[in-house]
């Protein structure tokens, strides 16, 4: 199999043979993937050296410009998330730069191998609307099955007011699905309906929720915490699809049919809703004052919203030293 | 009517179909014949109102036939007679009569007398299909409330018959304790509830305000008693800006009566779950009010917040379904009743 790698410090490719599965791993940036079409093998001194460095973690297909990989999820699940993700890079990539989130924290795992985890972060570009792109996913094994859980996040910038982009995907082991999506709101809605207006009430936002509430084997779901709660828009959907379909089919196959052709139509629609209003529907904030409070907000959406979360969940099943690391990069932005 | 009448003959509210009145006597003697009345010459004098009600049960019409029917009523104001929210099912009653105890016992004092007038206490629509009462006490000067509102409207639709009732309590800026809803909405064998601490601030941006009125108190707990009561189903109002005012811990319901066949499973749903449920969260509402609100910093926003709230809340849902019911002038009037009721003008 052949593996690309592109450290800054190495400058080229690793090969490894079939038995050896651990190989370092970056998001490859455009100028690494022109040297790699050049040399696929690595000299016994690179092996040497890379070997000597501590062991993470895994394989990435040659061919592929992802910036973010979700290899633990089911077929379905992985699909999902990496057309999503594709999405991103797409229609984004342009404003954002290559990750520059440590190897260490694109990838970490668990002591005892029961828990891994993936961030990564890519800033945007100087004075874009994008703050960053991030996406993360994190597995881990419990009694009863192991869960996995995906999260594709594009955070805007003071530059504009457009809402930010929240998609998560969780698979509770193989019994059932959660999946969260929204447009974040920048503002206070109750003391600006004008935003609510805008954002929120002159497009299917709405009709799509709705129509993901009419699947028979979806249900109503809500958050423990009740700060993320109180982030969503009044458009989110938070649903748990649970593992059966209306044909009587259960099990693995109903979940990936509804991954198939709910979850990832729903997840498209929703971001291109999100793209024309991040393109053409949002406006920059003028007044300084507004757009201070604007700051502050988005500061807290990131602290309360999901740095608090990694600090709480990620300890225990990471330890300290792994959870630092990851938060420092989150905080970092890239 | 069709509860006065149960009350008095011991037949479950729910078997009754319709009562439509036969005729009215006083002392013995027919003073009216006919399906409606209004007597405002008699206030205070007692008649017996003669009844034809059909049932859904035909062992139950077999015994009541044979009884004639009738109920003993004393004529009194609309908006002052015995019953309050009088088309509410009993169980329905009980609750709201609860609720709206619980806060007045606290409140009290600190309420002028209302200022409603009467055309609003009491209105009903021109073909007698829709009546409706609304009534708004203002706080005193240094209460920290703006106003009390109570309310209830029943309607005939071709759907079956609609009875929404209302209790809700403004405060005004000198706090920031969290306003306090209950939405209790009874139409054929469902029954919807809200009942919320309305957020004064962006929780977002202000997590001190989610810790203080929220998690301290303990109320997503109140919210999982409606999550996980049987035949509970979450309710999503069909008004983004109502949804967006709401706190992360409301409770928004949808309950059903169970499978049972004579509709008992819905007093039952609301004698076990919503009179419990609705107590607790008003007696953590008025411990906020009177424990944990502080006074304003920021008195301007939280001002215009509570306008939008006003505005984009209540009178557009009231613009918006009165009209249909009742005709322009009446929601006029209800509306104008409402922006000028309170304490803070809007």
């Amino acid at each position: 199999m052949v593996l690309p790698t592109d450290f800054t410090l190495f400058g080229c490719l690793a090969a490894l043979s079939p038995d050896q599965s651990h190989v370092i791993r970056h998001p490859r940036s455009r100028e690494m993937e022109a040297k790699e079409t050049s040399s696929r093998y690595a000299t016994t001194a690179l092996r040497q050296e890379r070997d000597q460095m501590e062991p993470i973690l895994e394989d990435v297909d040659a061919a592929s410009n992802q910036w973010i990989q979700f290899p633990c999820f089911s077929e379905a699940g992985q699909i999902l998330m990496e057309e999503m993700a594709q999405a991103v890079e797409n229609e984004l990539g342009v404003l954002l730069y290559a990750s520059k989130t440590p190897s260490n924290v694109t990838r970490f795992i668990s002591p005892k191998g029961n828990a891994e985890g993936s961030l990564i972060l890519r800033a945007g570009k100087h004075r874009s609307k994008v703050d960053f792109a991030m996406g993360s996913w994190l597995r881990y094994d419990l009694p009863f099955g192991t869960l996995k859980v995906a999260t594709l996040m594009i955070m805007a910038s003071s530059e504009s007011d457009a809402p930010h982009f929240l998609f998560e995907f969780i698979e509770n082991g193989s019994s059932s699905l959660i999946v969260l999506l929204d447009l974040l709101p920048r503002k206070d809605v109750v003391l600006e309906p004008e935003y609510l207006k805008r954002f929120y009430e002159n497009n299917e936002l709405d009709s799509i929720r709705k129509s993901i509430e009419r699947v028979p084997q979806s249900q109503s779901y809500s958050c423990a915490s009740l700060y993320v709660r109180s982030l969503m828009s009044p458009t989110a959907i938070l649903t748990k699809i649970q593992d059966w379909l209306p044909s009587g089919q259960r099990g693995e196959e109903a979940l990936a049919y509804a991954v198939e052709s709910i979850v990832l139509p729903t997840a498209k629609k929703v971001f291109s809703i999100w793209l024309d209003e991040f393109r053409n529907g949002s406006k920059e904030i003028m007044d300084d004052i507004d757009r201070r409070i604007m700051t502050k907000r988005d500061g807290q959406i990131k602290r309360y919203g999901i740095e608090v979360d990694l600090s709480a969940n990620l300890p225990k099943l990471f330890g300290q030293r792994i959870t630092d690391r990851v938060i420092a990069a989150y905080r970092n932005g890239q | 009517m069709e509860a006065c009448l149960a009350a008095n003959a011991a037949i479950p509210s729910g078997a009754i179909t319709r009562a439509r009145i036969c005729h009215i006597e006083r002392r013995n003697r027919r003073v009216y014949v006919g399906h409606g009345a209004e007597f405002p010459e008699l206030v205070g004098f007692r008649l017996r109102v003669h009844l034809q009600i059909s049932l859904r049960r035909s062992e139950f019409a077999r015994a009541v036939v044979c009884r004639a029917p009738f109920i003993n009523v004393t004529v009194g104001k609309a908006a002052e007679s015995g019953t309050r929210f009088p088309f509410l099912s009993n169980a329905g009653r009980k609750v709201m009569t609860n609720v709206s105890a619980i806060v007045e016992n606290e409140l009290c004092p600190l309420l002028q007398d209302t200022k409603t007038p009467d055309d609003v206490r009491y209105y009903k629509s021109e073909d007698g299909n829709a009546q409706g009462s609304i009534v708004i006490r203002a706080g005193k000067d240094s209460s920290k409330i703006d106003f009390v509102l109570e309310s209830w409207l029943h309607a005939t639709l071709p759907s079956g018959a609609l009875d929404i009732a209302m209790f809700v309590v403004m405060l005004g800026p000198e706090t920031d304790a969290p306003h306090f809803l209950f939405e209790f909405i009874e139409s054929g064998s469902s029954l919807v509830v809200f009942l919320d601490h309305l957020p004064r601030k962006d929780l977002v941006l202000d997590t001190d305000y989610q810790q203080r009125f929220y998690e301290a108190p303990g109320l997503d707990e109140i919210r999982k008693l409606f999550e996980e009561a049987p035949n509970s189903k979450p309710y999503i109002s069909p008004a983004l800006f109502v949804r967006s005012i709401l706190s992360p811990t409301a409770v928004l319901y949808k309950l059903s009566a169970g499978t049972q066949v004579d509709g008992g499973g819905l007093e039952e749903q609301i004698e076990t779950v919503v009179y419990p449920g609705s107590q607790k969260m008003t007696e953590a509402w008025i411990e906020s009010f009177l424990t944990r609100g502080s006074s304003g910093c920021n008195v301007e926003d939280t001002l215009k917040r509570d306008n939008q709230i006003k505005t984009f809340g209540f009178e557009v849902d009231l613009s918006a379904n009165l009209p249909r019911l009742f005709g322009q002038n009446i929601a006029d009037r209800v509306v104008e009743a409402f922006k000028t009721g309170g304490r803070i003008k809007v």
